[in-house]
């Protein structure tokens, strides 16, 4: 059984507008490294977003550790422990010092002391490599740091699935290195992952497959060699010709 | 003729006694509208309508009147009120609380002869409309970014305002609300028309006894004036303790 099953995904924000996401299906197997790419407005983070309902999809099925997660009766904030979510902007919390950002979900969510949340916490800074900015406030790091913490503020929660959307499009180019090796190191632990991302490098190097969307659509998707080297679509082809051309 | 020394001294423990009151009515109204206010603006920014129109209508009525002809209309519908509340509340309440309440207005009287508490509620509700609006554009000035993080941790909606929106909101808000603080307690001198024995009314009753209109009501601005600036002095040093780097009017100044 996969972790988390997509099915003919629909997302209308607007009647007026073509759908965010036009009946979008995959799956994701346990320790999977999954990449989207496509243009900006394709539905890719709408797709992300959906997952953990911070979008509600107007139609289809999710079906997470076999429940579907779309399910009135089911307790969204249950599930939303088991994904974690890097956002493109960071959106650490401002008034808090880093290791409160990381230390509320604990205590607040899972209900731990003080201690041991700061425990965890400690760990996680240690593993992006901020212990010393533990007592920083957020807009006191530079945005590979806040990235980081924004990392750490997901993992430490302990999900089985992790959701990156776009991680690195908000950084400066000199800063998109040390976010990437983090998230390959995680990948390297067989974390499950979904990546929106249009960092090219990432999705070759660590994802086992790419898929590509275009109009709320998946077009093609794929293991990382064909579908980024040889893609069978036109659409796919023009997408990366243009993205390939601008970032190397 | 008596010297202004001599005017100061007999009517000083008067003003000092309308001071406390004066402070009493700010504190108590601002105390009371401050709950009110963030009652009304969560309300307000709630997508369930039994929630959102109540909470709208609320502020649109006592942000479009005149202060001073709610307490006017507060004091003259009096007794009516207090009829119509005693019907409506004594005998549930008496049931409730298991001791007779018994609401209802003085026999033969047009305006409470004890106006007090009936001017608070109106300074509260008054100020609580203000409040309710200067927390909802605080609320609203925080990205959606924070509650989707929020969110996303699983925490729930009540737990996002509370620990993440609200916080952050409140040090947006600061100057905005100490401003409001600041027009209550000048706001307050309107309880002396219906005889609330405040600064004001003993200012008035000063100057009806000695004559001495110029000093008497440069003195009460004086003690005004200083309960104002006192007060956002204090709210400056608040704002700069709790500042946090990159939020708020305080936040956007560096320290050191």
């Amino acid at each position: 059984m996969p972790l988390l099953e997509v099915r003919d995904l629909v997302k209308i924000y607007d009647p007026a507008d073509p759908p965010a996401l036009d009946g979008v299906s995959l799956t994701v197997e346990k320790g999977e490294v999954l990449v989207i790419i496509g243009p900006s407005g394709s539905g890719k983070s709408t797709l992300l977003r959906c997952i953990n309902r911070l979008v509600e999809p107007t139609d289809g099925e999710i079906i997470f550790k076999g429940q579907n997660i779309l399910d009135p009766e089911v307790d969204i904030n249950k599930i939303r422990q088991e994904m974690g979510m890097v956002f493109q902007t960071f959106n650490l919390f401002m008034h808090l010092k880093v290791i409160d950002n990381i230390r509320l979900g604990l205590i607040k969510v899972k209900g731990m002391d003080e201690t041991e949340a700061t425990k965890i916490a400690m760990t996680m800074l240690e593993q992006v490599g901020l212990a010393d900015k533990a007592d920083s406030y957020p807009a006191e790091l530079s945005g590979g740091q806040a990235q980081r913490v924004g990392i750490a503020r997901a993992l430490a929660m302990n999900p089985t699935l992790m959701l990156f959307d776009e991680p690195t499009s908000a950084l400066d180019p000199e800063l998109v290195g040390g976010i990437i090796s983090i998230m390959k190191k995680l990948a390297d632990q067989h974390m499950t992952m979904l990546v929106v991302t249009h960092e090219m490098g990432f999705a070759r190097e660590a994802a086992h497959r790419v898929i590509f969307m275009d109009e709320g659509r998946i077009v093609e998707e794929g293991p990382p060699k064909k579908l980024l080297q040889d893609p069978d679509h036109p659409r796919t082809q023009e997408f990366l010709k243009r993205v390939v051309f601008k970032t190397e | 003729m008596a010297t202004t020394f001599e005017i100061y001294s007999r009517v000083v423990p008067f003003m000092i006694q309308g001071f406390k009151l004066t402070l009493f009515i700010s504190i108590t109204s601002v105390s009371i509208g401050l709950i009110i206010g963030l009652t009304a603006a969560l309300m307000k920014i709630s997508k369930n309508p039994l929630l959102r129109y109540p909470a709208t209508g609320y502020i649109e009525v006592f942000r479009g009147t005149p202060l001073l002809v709610q307490i006017l209309f507060m004091s003259f519908a009096y007794p009516t009120i207090y009829d119509v509340l005693g019907d409506m509340l004594n005998d549930p309440l008496t049931d409730l609380l298991g001791f007779t309440v018994n609401i209802t207005s003085t026999p033969g009287t047009f305006t409470n002869p004890d106006p007090l508490w009936d001017v608070i509620i109106v300074f509260a509700l008054n100020t609580g409309a203000y409040q309710a609006e200067i927390f909802r554009a605080g609320i609203q000035s925080i990205p959606t970014g924070q509650a989707e993080a929020g969110r996303s941790l699983g925490l729930t909606y009540a737990q996002t305002m509370r620990y993440i929106i609200i916080p952050q909101a409140f040090r947006v808000v600061t100057p905005a609300l100490a401003g409001e603080f600041i027009n209550m307690i000048l706001n307050s001198s309107l309880a002396s028309v219906v005889a609330v024995q405040e600064l004001t009314y003993w200012t008035r009753q000063s100057v009806s006894i000695y004559y001495r209109t110029l000093e008497i009501w440069f003195l009460t601005g004086i003690i005004y004036l200083t309960l104002t600036l006192t007060l956002s002095r204090s709210m400056q040093y608040f704002e700069a303790k709790y500042s946090v780097p990159g939020l708020g009017v305080a936040g956007t100044r560096r320290k050191g």
